[in-house]
């Protein structure tokens, strides 16, 4: 009978132990919800931690106001400016000062960019958890801990060392992108994702606060405003030139720029609002093309606002440039090229910015005519789709049935019947399609098939779809059609609500 | 001796109380034999089997009741 | 605090840790220590009912154990003849008597008022606006110290016992005290013997590596009873035994018969983890639970189940009634004017119809429990009073009841009054009880296999399957358990297999485990701000 405990007891109890803990940390891994939609915040905090230490100057935080209204990239290609964007949807200011200390810690953090819009905003729980869990253990998240437990939602601290104990009821949903997840991260640069949606229905005066009514009932959350002061006081002490912006959405207003001015002038900080009509005229930002939602910049409207604050930087500070660093990694650039003319061209919603974009060897157009466009018919849109190679004049077609493919000026194939037809064709990589084109149908729902798969349009007029031939993806399809209301064409994308 | 068997016989026809001395330990004879036992007992003998009495030793086998038929009617 | 919170393993970790370092004959404090301690985090407002309870035993027991130290020096002494001995020993028997009632019967009241009191809430409020003083006496006065139940009844054993000379009295209040509040066995039993629980408490306590080991492994098994079955299944039977629910026929056939498995998965789950918790200590706790459902007889299944509490109550409820001299004086009158076989049937039916009265009122107050005794006490009067009759009839029926099928059926059968039993008590209500077996005999409703309709009572499809698949689980380990155990049949096997289990199953408790506060999808759904 062993009365004592002995070597091989040691080891075998450790062995058990360090098997134990790493078993645990992957299955909470699986278990844990991957936040990669929206403003994916799983992808944003990976690649932070992937980027060379030293490398960064400019911190991005807050909510998805700037997650999708600045481009860092932008920044750092056409400026020299290394910026990461660190915000998320819906950041508690708490989580975002987390993020500021995280970025110190590894890098070298000059300026820091920060939009307000949390500041009037209740917090909750699931906010938080998106940050905490998403965040691996380090000393600024035992901080981060401990300071959220001073909140009233907070679960049971236990839950945030051992995750597992909340998220293990997600075995009977788990899906593949459960367990391998990182071939999805196809959107993300230096933590901003640009949007592909260009909404026409933005209204000036809601937007604009300069016209607005002061109600007083508009207060900062305490709690929100007690995390921005030690933020403030923490920059101080390092020396972080901390700038405050307001990126331009609707439900802004002049109730809360003002309590923002006072903070900044009680801190002595620059404050930028694009809901003013002197900051919109000056970044050049259009209601009707570079708005994505009521609240959030597309691709060129956070160019615009990337511009702007580009030249407030470099007026105001100096950069190491990035662009001539080890840090700058190429592969990355060439893919962020590629996701910007994609998007420029999904965002495009008038035929000049269409055309333009489709001055693209990679983008190869099928083009299906499935309602009346002749009837308004001009010169100058005729001349727009000559540049990409039609050669067919729309109004003398009178509606006929029409399929044609074009790449960048180059035709492909052209054709046009009396009674309806399908055509059968592939793109020049080989890739096979179908369209049919009837424009005297009945059918709302039109459509193409590009290798196998269905394409809805929704709208009758003249329907293209754009596909990648390189990258082999369907990049954008949409209906130009007379629009009415507007007294001249305009573009449809249909959107699942 | 005999006795003593006439009176388990007629607490409990059914046991064939040599077979063993484990009894009550292996649970041939169960709580609802032993009180019918312990009327028995009681009556044939003119006793008074006291709860002390009542263990499983006492009535794992012939022998043992014996015995202690023997100690009460001291 | 419960055995399945966090807090009580890092108890227990401490606990084991300061037991071994230090040495071997103070070990026995650390116990104590330990234990009180766990009392003290689950109340420290109940632990004076512990102490006044044990305090009180001991100190009947002690002068009893004096008394009759002095009656045996007595009667070796002097000369005497068998009168004058008989007369000594009932001098001492009837000394011994009051200190006995005395502990008895304050104890008792103690233990009564403190489960009945709720009852007496209604009219206690009555009395006081009457008197013109505010009603608002309330259930939650009510103190109930964590284990009443079960350590009174086992000081009460030991006062019993050494009143009737069966055990030895202690002479030290520290180790009595040891047994009484010993940690693991407090909260839910078994209810253990001074004689036995007692003297292991005094053993040598040494350390082996394979006996800590073996009890982790057999807390890992109760907890993945309790955790990931029994608590599953409760969901389940929760949501169709609620006020309201859509639960109908075959639903309710499911309820009752997996509501048998849930008891039996929780209760035994716990009894495994509180043996395994003293494993670790050395100290062996006495089974609980034998194979319950292997038993073909009612009265069977009382010896297999929840053992500790019907031992308690033969010993120390059934046999001091059937040996008492009110049912003796109705035996010797039923004689003379009844046959024999009647006569039996009353002698027993009395102290069986107390007992079990008595054992329903344990379990809980209230009118579903009293017609649980009751229940119990009538199918046993039954099995007792008419079995040979039945059995007679089977083998003039040429039914061969020595064969494989007979056996399951007897299974069956004793499984299915356990079910019923379980029938009065779980839903709440008689009423509800009643409504339940209603349907349940009334409504055919095959269609709800299939139509989905399973699947709406508190378990999503893929809970409902995993339910269906631990249940066959435990089962089949239950099966082998028949063989030996199945602790060491795994310890056996090759290190990767061994450990492979061993991971499994902490795992299967990590994932499959009801418990958090759990995970609501959609309020992560981003809000795009």
């Amino acid at each position: 009978m062993k009365r004592s405990i002995n070597k091989i007891h040691v080891i075998k109890t450790v062995a058990f132990l360090l098997i134990f803990v790493l078993l645990l940390g992957s299955v909470t891994d699986i278990l844990q919800p991957k936040w990669i939609d929206g403003t994916s915040v799983t992808f944003v905090q990976e690649n932070f931690y992937k980027e060379k230490k030293n490398s960064i100057e400019v911190a991005v935080l807050g909510s998805s106001q700037l997650v999708y209204g600045i481009s860092s990239m932008r920044l750092l290609e056409n400026y020299g400016i290394s910026a990461y964007s660190l915000a998320t949807g819906e950041q508690p200011v708490l989580c975002g000062y987390f993020y500021l200390r995280e970025m110190a810690r590894s890098q070298n953090i000059k300026t820091v960019i920060y939009d307000v819009s949390m500041l009037y905003e209740e917090e909750q729980e699931s906010r938080f958890r998106k940050t905490i869990d998403t965040a691996p253990m380090s000393r600024n998240k035992l901080w981060m801990i401990l300071e959220h437990r001073n909140l009233s939602f907070a679960e049971s601290a236990r839950t945030y060392f051992f995750p597992i104990m909340k998220y293990h009821s997600r075995w009977e949903e788990l899906e593949e992108m459960d367990y391998h997840y990182a071939d999805l991260n196809t959107e993300v640069f230096k933590g901003n994702i640009m949007s592909p949606i260009a909404s026409q229905k933005i209204n000036y005066e809601k937007l604009c606060v300069d016209n607005d009514e002061i109600d007083a009932s508009i207060t900062m959350d305490e709690s929100e405003l007690h995390y921005f002061r030690e933020m403030v006081q923490y920059c101080k002490e390092q020396n972080i030139e901390l700038i405050l912006i307001k990126t331009p959405k609707t439900t802004w207003t002049k109730s809360a720029m003002v309590g923002v001015e006072a903070l900044a002038e009680e801190y002595q900080l620059p404050y930028m609002d694009f809901n003013t009509a002197e900051l919109l005229e000056a970044s050049g930002i259009d209601i009707e093309k570079d708005f994505w939602n009521q609240d959030h910049l597309n691709i060129r409207g956070a160019e615009k606002l990337t511009d702007y604050m580009a030249e407030y930087l470099l007026a105001n500070g100096t950069y190491t440039d990035g662009r001539n660093t080890e840090a700058y990694d190429e592969e990355e650039v060439r893919k962020y090229y590629i996701d910007r003319e994609n998007k420029y061209l999904q965002t495009s919603n008038s035929l000049e910015d269409v055309m333009t974009a489709l001055k693209n060897d990679r983008y190869e157009v099928v083009m299906q005519l499935t309602g009346d466009i002749a009837s308004h018919w001009n010169e100058n849109t005729q001349q727009l789709l000559e540049e990409l190679g039609v050669s067919v004049n729309m109004a003398e077609l009178q509606n006929a049935p029409f399929i044609g493919q074009y790449k960048n000026g180059n035709r492909f194939y052209e054709e046009s019947q009396e009674k309806e037809f399908t055509h059968e064709g592939t793109f020049s990589n080989g890739t096979a399609y179908e369209a049919t084109s009837n424009p005297s149908g009945n059918e709302m729902e039109t459509g193409a098939k590009i290798a196998g798969e269905e394409i809805g349009f929704q709208k009758k007029g003249l329907n293209f779809c754009v596909y990648d031939t390189v990258n082999n993806k369907l990049v954008d399809n949409f209906t130009l059609y007379y629009d009415e209301d507007r007294g001249d064409f305009n573009i449809y994308r249909y959107r699942e609500s | 001796m005999e006795e003593l068997l006439e009176a388990l016989k007629r607490a409990n026809g059914k046991i064939d109380y040599l077979s063993s001395n484990k009894l009550v330990t292996d649970k041939i004879i169960d709580s609802i034999d032993i009180t019918s036992i312990l009327a028995e007992l009681e009556e044939t003998f003119d006793i008074e089997i006291s709860m002390e009495y009542i263990v499983p030793e006492n009535f794992d086998s012939v022998e043992a009741m014996w015995e202690m038929v023997q100690e009460l009617k001291d | 605090m419960t055995f399945i919170e966090m807090q009580f393993f890092v108890f227990l970790f401490a606990a084991a840790v300061i037991f071994y370092i230090c040495p071997v004959k103070h070990r026995w404090k650390v116990l104590l220590g330990a234990s009180i301690v766990f009392y003290a985090i689950a109340g420290i407002k109940y632990l004076p009912f512990i102490l006044f309870t044990s305090f009180t035993v001991f100190l009947a027991g002690r002068k009893m154990g004096h008394i009759y130290e002095e009656m045996e020096q007595h009667l070796l002494e002097e000369n005497l003849d068998r009168k004058a001995k008989k007369e000594i020993k009932e001098q001492a028997k009837n000394r011994c008597k009051k200190a006995m009632l005395a502990a008895l019967l304050c104890n008792l009241l103690i233990l009564i008022i403190v489960k009945f009191t709720k009852f007496a809430v209604n009219p206690i409020n009555d009395l006081l606006t009457a008197l013109g003083q505010e009603g608002n006496f309330s259930a939650a006065y009510i103190i109930v110290p964590l284990g009443i139940s079960y350590y009174t009844f086992s000081c009460l054993s030991y006062l019993l016992d050494v009143y009737w000379k069966r055990e030895e009295y202690e002479n030290n209040y520290a180790r009595f005290l040891l047994y009484a509040i010993y940690f693991p066995h407090i909260l839910q039993g078994p209810i253990e013997r001074y004689g036995r629980l007692g003297k292991r408490l005094k053993g040598e306590f040494l350390f082996d590596y394979d006996r800590v080991c073996a009890g982790l492994q057999l807390m890992v098994w109760g907890i993945f009873k309790k955790l990931v079955i029994a608590d599953r299944i409760n969901l389940f039977t929760t949501a169709v035994y609620e006020k309201g629910s859509q639960a109908e026929g075959l639903i309710y056939v499911f309820a009752f018969f997996l509501d048998v498995v849930y008891i039996y998965a929780d209760f035994s789950g716990c009894m495994d983890i509180a043996r395994g918790a003293s494993q670790i200590f050395g100290v062996e706790l006495d089974l609980n639970f034998n194979h319950p459902f292997a038993s073909k007889s009612v009265t069977e299944f009382w010896r297999r189940w929840h053992m500790s509490l019907g031992s308690w109550f033969k010993d120390y409820v059934y046999y001091p009634i059937s040996t008492s001299k009110f049912v003796k004086n109705v035996a010797k009158s039923c004689k003379k004017h009844l046959p024999d076989a009647v006569t039996r049937s009353i002698v027993t039916a009395i102290p069986v119809t107390v007992t079990w009265v008595a054992t329903g009122l344990w379990h809980g107050t209230g009118v579903t429990y009293l017609a649980w005794g009751l229940y119990y006490a009538f199918m046993i009067f039954m099995s007792v009073s008419f079995g040979d009759l039945f059995h007679n009839l089977a083998l003039k029926l040429k039914i061969n009841t020595q064969c494989w099928s007979y056996k399951v059926f007897q299974m069956v059968r004793t499984t299915c009054i356990f079910a019923g039993g379980r029938l009065l008590t779980r839903p709440g209500t008689l009423g509800l009880s009643w409504h339940a077996l209603k349907s349940a005999l009334l409504q055919f409703n095959p269609w709800v296999l299939t139509d989905g309709t399973l699947y709406e009572f508190g378990l999503s499809r893929s809970n409902f399957n995993l339910m269906l698949v631990t249940v066959v689980l435990f089962g089949g380990i239950s099966i082998l358990q028949q063989k030996g155990s199945v602790r060491d049949m795994i310890a056996k096997q090759n290190l990767a297999v061994r450990w492979g289990i061993y991971f499994a199953a902490i795992f299967s408790i990590l994932i499959f485990g009801i418990y958090g506060s759990g995970y609501d999808a959609s309020s992560f759904v981003y809000m795009a701000y």
